[in-house]
């Protein structure tokens, strides 16, 4: 049994760890940089260590400073979240090195899987189809032209070490091809330090599909089912729900075996998620794996009533599963709103600034993931992911009409958030009918903009008549009057009351 | 969307299609506002803008701007130049305070250059030339308080 978990992140993911070790009780650690002396993980952990100036590679991406925190506070595992550190080999080695737990896959897996070439072999080697094109790094320009052809344009340049869509290009015709990959080349070698990029053909309408697995050390392997990850901007995850509303069954179950042949090949340990693409034909490809805990597990949880991150914290301590195939039968439909700082309206521009108001919504079916609290600064420093909004409903209807009125009961004031858009997607007829694919965001954003201006009259109005009020000074401070009133005895309130409700 | 607010005793009242409606805004804490508009419940929060108040509710965000009906006969006159009394002379549209003069005498003017500015409201109020000519006489200077109709600059017509 783990004792003590040091949590090497910040934001909704580091209170979203802290929280299952509570109930398993294990004490916490959360780590902060200058920024967060007073950012919600810090305040929901059992100990803080401070480790650094606010930009993330002075602390958080701080792999020595990191460490030393783990050291002092007698720390015996790290759990790394996602992004950061979760996905770096040489840090989970030295994790491991210094006597502690990694709470993730072996380091070998990690490197194995961050190699995006390496991973497509694999992938062949389980009978996963992987999207026309090289699954070797090109050689050279005469190579790519060659296999461009072949393949046919468009086509995609991707980078071979890394993701994320850096070092991505699309080209559209043979005349763009050879600028493209030269600054895909470049791109990928000052953000992975790898210059080697691959290419393959770029598909009509995909689907962005995934499998969340899970393993541990006894070699039980269990697929906890897919997510639909198709509403995205800049290759980036705006809006997710399980099931998809897209994939046949026959394709659900195949892509269920082959990310767990997967995952048994490749000696997972831990949570993982395998990616594929599906085009408009139910054609699926396999596109990489995630060696990490996704950003969208909540949804999953949602469905199956498992929680992921316990499973993560047993599992690395070398205990079996909890569950078996036979336990995980999937209820009902589940969404993520990723409510990002962000302008959804403006290009998905960052948005800095003060929380001058937060409220979260609740009710049946609704959970809030979030790092907020009123008077927190969201500063340009980190991920602009502030939280995560999920609703659940027995059908897909249920969980929509669920999700629209959490994103309109949610409150932040102070910065621009992402709630807006996503509430414009709830409301949108493609997404209403399940009928989406990953060019939605670029198919409907005017669509989408246009909506949040039709006015429903009478809320115009009441904002109107609301700053008219506030201008005037014609408003009352404070509901309760009682605050005013000569203090009377408790008994005497209570003894009205009850007479009150007779 | 526009909406007519008249002041009675420094009171707001609103007419929605020619009925009073019942209004009560109470402050929740410091941008959060609970409004009942005849009975119907708008959680709003308010913050003062740029050049007004933005507005949100349910996810909509509102740019309000409140505009007096002195506010609105002022940009008027500043859009169509200030009254001329007639034979050149540029007198106040409104009362208030001098707060700039553009011009002196001798100088010639274009229609629609200014000519001075007049505080009133808390805003800057461009006066300019009705006409074009050249500028007989000013007869105030930055600092002067006006009333309505007072004098300000006599022009002779170029």
């Amino acid at each position: 049994m783990l004792n003590k978990v040091l949590i090497a992140n910040r934001g909704e993911i580091a209170v979203r760890v802290i929280r299952s070790c509570r109930e398993l009780g294990i004490t916490t650690v959360a780590v902060y940089s200058q920024a967060d002396r007073t950012a919600p993980h810090v305040l929901l952990a059992d100990e803080a260590l401070f480790i650094g100036p606010s930009p993330a590679k002075e602390s958080y991406l701080d792999m020595e400073a990191t460490l030393v925190a783990a050291r002092k506070s007698g720390a015996d595992a790290i759990h790394p979240g996602y992004g950061f550190l979760s996905e770096n080999a040489i840090f989970a080695k030295a994790v491991q090195a210094a006597g502690l737990v990694w709470i993730g896959p072996d380091p070998d897996t990690i490197l194995k899987m961050g190699d995006k070439v390496v991973a497509r072999r694999l992938a062949l080697e389980v009978g996963a189809p992987i999207v026309p094109g090289g699954a070797e790094p090109l050689a050279d320009i005469k190579e790519a032209r060659q296999l461009a052809l072949q393949v046919g344009y468009p086509v995609l340049v991707k980078a071979a070490g890394g993701g994320g869509g850096k070092g991505m290009r699309l080209v559209q015709e043979p005349g763009q091809l050879d600028a493209a990959i030269d600054r895909a080349r470049s791109e990928a070698a000052s953000a992975f330090a790898d210059d080697r990029v691959y290419l393959e053909k770029a598909l009509a309408e995909p689907h962005h599909v995934e499998i969340q697995v899970f393993a541990d050390s006894n070699g039980n392997v269990v697929s906890l089912g897919e997510r639909e990850c198709s509403i995205q901007r800049r290759y980036q995850k705006v809006i997710e729900e399980t099931p998809s509303p897209f994939i046949s069954p026959e394709v659900r179950h195949r892509l269920s075996e082959l990310a767990m042949k997967f995952t048994a090949a490749c000696d997972y340990r831990g949570a993982g998620t395998v990616e594929f693409l599906v085009d408009r034909d139910q054609n699926y490809y396999f596109l990489e794996m995630n060696t990490r805990l996704q950003v969208e597990h909540p949804i999953t949880e949602m469905v199956t009533g498992l929680d992921l991150v316990a499973e993560q914290l047993r599992v690395a301590d070398g205990e079996a599963l909890s569950f078996t195939p036979a336990d995980i039968r999937p209820r009902g439909h589940a969404i993520e709103s990723r409510i990002y700082a962000e302008d959804g309206f403006d290009d998905f521009t960052p948005s800095t600034g003060t929380v001058l108001e937060f409220s979260a919504p609740g009710g049946p079916g609704v959970r809030l993931d979030h790092g907020l609290r009123l008077g927190l600064e969201i500063t340009p420093y980190y991920d602009p992911l502030l939280g995560k909004l999920c609703a659940w409903g027995r059908t897909r209807a249920e969980a929509i009409a669920r999700m629209t009125r959490a994103l309109e009961e949610l409150r932040i004031v102070g910065l621009r958030t992402t709630a807006p858009f996503c509430l414009a997607v709830m409301r949108h007829p493609a997404f209403n009918m399940g009928d989406y694919s990953t060019s939605f965001i670029d198919d409907y954003l005017p669509e989408l903009a246009a909506a949040t201006q039709t006015d429903q009259e009478e809320l115009h109005q009441a904002a109107a008549l609301g700053a008219a009020l506030f201008a005037a000074g014609e408003h009352r401070a404070g509901a309760d009057g009682r605050a005013h009133r000569p203090a009377e005895s408790p008994w005497l309130l209570k003894g009205r009351e009850s007479q009150q409700s007779e | 969307m526009e909406l007519q607010v008249r002041s009675d005793n420094g009171r707001p009242v609103v007419e929605i299609a020619g009925r009073r409606p019942k209004l009560d805004l109470v402050k929740l804490s410091t941008y959060s506002y609970s409004l009942l508009l005849d009975g119907r419940s708008h959680h709003l929060s308010i913050r003062p803008d740029r050049d007004g108040y933005r507005v949100i509710l349910r996810q909509q965000t509102y740019h309000i701007r409140l505009r007096s009906e002195l506010h609105l006969t002022i940009e008027k006159l500043g859009m169509q130049g200030a009254t001329s009394g007639g034979g050149g002379q540029v007198t106040a549209p409104i009362p208030g305070l001098i707060s700039q003069v553009s011009v002196k005498e001798g100088d010639t003017v274009a229609a629609g250059d200014r000519l001075l500015i007049l505080e009133a409201m808390k805003m800057e109020n461009e006066i300019r030339a009705p006409q074009a000519g050249t500028v007989w006489a000013v007869h105030v200077v930055p600092g002067q308080t006006v009333e309505q109709g007072t004098l300000l600059v006599k022009l002779e017509e170029a």
